[in-house]
């Protein structure tokens, strides 16, 4: 059907899995000429992954995409760009050693003889910079660009071809606001000449200037497509972007507070936190929400040491004081009880290619080889692994099978074994549910519960936001790096706390940006 | 093919059901070496042959196991080869001044000297090992040379040979202290938390670190270790030539590569079992040998074991 309507893009029933997650479910677009769509939806709601079905990373299941009445089929980066299918994604990717000019020609360099023709390659970078109103030497190496500078590369490297379909991934998240303009400028450029825009933003009212139509998804689900201006405030997207099925799958019990057991004051990092105060207390789980980006798992793998902090204290209530966390020391956080569940269990959890036994057993070793050679005692490390693996209820066809064959949700539980064995009494969770099946997450909470009622204390960092608010005794709301409000459970909404999210609260906005 | 098996965590169950599973093809790839050099030349399976084998194997098996420590660490050292010459020449100088003991005992001494060098380097400025052990590879190259004057150093003490000469029983000295440092490196890979570290250094070094262990002081012992165990072969290589050679044991350091991926130790760490090792040096010392009788020059065995280092690699990638 020729698409005499106008429309440029559409896209019917994409189906998209991974491995124990349906990322997409039968996901419906559209895109007119001389439109900008915005997509929105909670973290994991599926936006990335339908904008890189277009792109060509990855390759839809099922469903139909068709572009000006055609179908088509996207199998790779290349036969989206044939089709005028262009996206700036959030990560960039550039050769960080090569300059602007090597990098805008990168794949189809200028030849004169058989060599690199770099003067014009130089030269004519330097007029495309210049037609975007955009002054930058091209002659500068990439990895000594700021973020923005990068962001603007990009975007004027993708905006330099035939574009039909620009996606837009975030875009405006680190640029300054005379970069932005340049932005928005040609975005208006792109629709008189009947190209589509794909806009996924965070910015609401930034979305409400320049949008027309707005496509709200949910959990891989195709929720609503609303026209921007109708759209009175951004909170009236809150309730389609999160839903109504909160709370009920959080078994979270009642606790009983105690004294504060980790102390966090002043950490900063700059570019990346500021001003970081804290305290845990006993038997409370306190509870961290923010965006992508945010930088709130920054701060806790500063915190434990992963990473380190330019100012600020960090310290642990072990054996009747506090005692300070040495910086950039794993080691002395973990000797102070300070556990760490790290978001990323393939390269900070796990060691892969050993068994479930030695991944529990390994912090702890010291404990089970006592003695001068450091030779363990295999039998009392048994004993204890065998008594974490029943705890922890891990499934697994044995003690020495292989972690890297264990499902998502027992290496999780693996994971937090291997903390507990260790011994602590805070425990720094970090998105501890992230790409986990339903039934795995309750019993991860009800093992919180079940710390937290020992006398435990408990910070989950996640972006998950009924998560927060069904686990949490205290929710702190991260923006750009820094704290800007602290709910009490009892009185946090969800709309309340996406305002503060969205950096739209009480608090003036901090002008550093990062 | 379970990969379970090739962990390294086989010792804690069911060793010879794993063993086999890890290196079962390797087993019977040797065995048919064995029966085809048997065939070639029925020299090969007399009982003095055998012993020879072994006298050649030994010095790889020292250097292999020093290598495999390095390996699985996600590392790898070329400086073994050349630590055994400059070892050979001061061993050499140190015995004709203080006695066979004294040469004995010294080129552990060196090797662990420039192990705990590689090791610092490589831990503390997280640098690749690569380049860290080819620097050392070329100083301990260029010092063996300068210190001998390019010349091999003669008239040892008599009593230094014995090291390589005494028998007990028919089993030459060298291959019982060889077998005998096996045992312990068993005993230190599987029994000691040293050992399970070297192996999750490899497996994931990030992860090792996020739980509280000192990557560095792993690091530094698995470079040192290997030094130390490269001195002994350099000593037991000396006192089998009696005398000090700055250019000893230089093949060594790609035969002991070619020793460990064959035993299926991965480049990537964290994989690989010390079995595995030992019938990846028999299966290179009984094809040196079948090469020597048949009258293959040595030339052609360093074409050979370069092409072994590559099909085991390969071979090894298509394996998952």
């Amino acid at each position: 059907m020729p698409a005499e309507d106008g429309t440029l893009l559409s896209m019917r029933g994409i189906r998209k899995a991974f491995p124990g997650v349906l990322a997409l479910d039968d996901v419906r677009f559209d895109l007119r000429r001389g439109e900008v769509h915005a997509l929105v939806g909670e973290n994991g709601a599926g936006k990335s992954t339908l904008i890189k079905l277009l792109a060509g990373v990855y390759i839809k299941d099922q469903g139909s995409i068709r572009l000006e009445g055609k179908d088509i089929e996207i199998a790779d980066p290349h036969q989206a760009q044939a089709h005028g299918i262009f996206t700036v994604f959030q990560e960039i990717s550039t050769v960080p050693n090569l300059s602007i000019a090597d990098n805008m020609f990168l794949g189809r360099e200028l030849r004169k003889n058989g060599l690199i023709d770099r003067r014009r390659q130089i030269e004519e970078t330097g007029q495309l910079l210049a037609s975007f109103n955009y002054r930058l030497d091209p002659r500068r190496i990439v990895a000594d660009l700021n973020i923005a500078e990068l962001k603007m590369i990009s975007i004027i490297k993708v905006l330099n071809n035939e574009v039909k379909i620009l996606i837009l991934d975030e875009p405006t998240a680190s640029l300054t606001d005379r970069e932005s303009g340049i932005l928005f400028e040609n975005i208006r450029k792109l629709r008189e000449r009947g190209a589509g825009v794909i806009y996924i933003s965070h910015r609401l009212e930034e979305l409400k200037s320049i949008g027309d139509r707005v496509t709200v998804l949910r959990n891989g689900q195709y929720i609503d497509t609303l026209q921007l201006k109708d759209v009175p405030s951004i909170d009236a997207l809150t309730p389609l972007m999160i839903g109504k099925e909160l709370k009920t799958k959080f078994p979270k019990a009642p606790v009983q507070v105690g004294r504060p057991l980790l102390q966090v004051k002043g950490l900063t990092r700059k570019g990346h936190f500021y001003d970081v105060d804290l305290e845990v207390r006993a038997g409370e789980v306190l509870g961290f929400f923010g965006l992508v980006g945010c930088g709130f798992e920054e701060i806790f793998r500063s915190v434990f040491g992963a990473e380190t902090y330019e100012s600020g204290t960090v310290a642990m209530f072990e054996g009747g004081g506090f005692k300070p966390v040495r910086k950039d020391s794993p080691q002395s956080a973990l000797d102070l009880k300070l556990g760490y569940i790290p978001r990323d269990r393939k390269n900070e959890g796990l060691i892969m290619p050993m068994s479930v036994r030695e991944n529990i057993a390994i912090p702890s070793f010291r404990k089970f080889s006592a003695n001068l050679l450091g030779m363990i005692d295999r039998r009392r490390l048994n004993e204890e692994v065998k008594k974490y693996k029943e705890l922890m209820d891990i499934r697994t066809p044995g003690l020495d099978t292989l972690v890297e064959t264990l499902s998502g949700g027992n290496q999780q539980k693996v994971v937090i074994a291997k903390t507990l064995c260790r011994g602590g009494s805070v425990f720094l969770f970090c998105e501890p549910t992230a790409g986990i099946d339903v039934g795995t997450k309750v019993e991860i909470y009800q093992f919180m519960n079940r710390l937290t009622s020992q006398g435990a204390g408990i910070v989950l960092v996640s972006y998950e936001l009924p998560e927060i608010m069904g686990m949490s005794d205290r929710i702190m709301v991260v923006y750009q790096g820094r704290i800007v409000k602290e709910l009490q459970r009892a009185e946090a909404s969800q709309d309340e706390i996406l305002k503060y999210a969205f950096g739209s609260g009480d608090r003036a906005l901090p002008g550093e940006g990062n | 093919m379970q990969k379970a098996a090739v962990s390294g965590s086989g010792v804690f169950a069911g060793g010879l059901k794993r063993f086999y599973k890890s290196v079962g093809m390797l087993f019977f790839v040797l065995v048919a070496l064995i029966a085809l050099m048997g065939v070639i030349n029925p020299q090969f399976f007399t009982f003095i042959n055998g012993v020879t084998v072994l006298r050649q194997a030994c010095f790889l098996a020292l250097v292999a196991a020093g290598q495999m420590l390095v390996i699985l660490t996600a590392g790898v050292d070329v400086s073994l080869g050349a630590m055994i010459g400059l070892c050979s020449v001061i061993a050499a100088m140190v015995s004709k001044q203080f006695g066979a003991v004294a040469g004995w005992i010294t080129p552990l001494l060196v090797g662990g000297g420039i192990g705990l060098l590689n090791g610092f380097v490589v831990g503390r400025f997280k640098i690749d090992s690569f380049a860290v052990t080819l620097g050392t590879m070329g100083i301990s190259g260029g010092l063996a040379l300068i210190i001998s004057k390019g010349l091999t150093i003669y008239n040892l003490p008599l009593s230094y040979q014995s090291l390589a000469y005494i028998n007990l029983g028919p089993v030459p000295l060298p291959v019982l202290i060889a077998a005998a440092v096996l045992v312990v490196m068993y005993f230190v890979l599987y029994r000691l938390r040293f050992g399970r570290y070297v192996y999750a250094v490899g497996g994931n070094r990030e992860a090792l670190r996020l739980a509280g262990v000192n990557v560095r002081r792993v690091m530094l012992w698995a470079f040192a270790g290997a030094g130390i165990l490269t001195g002994i072969a350099a000593a037991m290589l000396s006192a089998r030539i009696n005398s000090g050679q700055p250019n000893l044991g230089k093949s060594l350091m790609m035969e002991s590569i070619a020793a460990c991926v064959v035993g299926g130790v991965t480049f990537k760490g964290g994989v690989g079992n010390l079995g595995g090792v030992v019938i990846g040096v028999l299966f290179l010392s009984t094809l040196s040998n079948g090469f020597d009788l048949i009258g293959v020059s040595s030339f052609v065995k360093e074409v050979v074991v370069g092409a072994i280092i590559i099909v085991a690699v390969v071979l090894d990638k298509y394996k998952k």
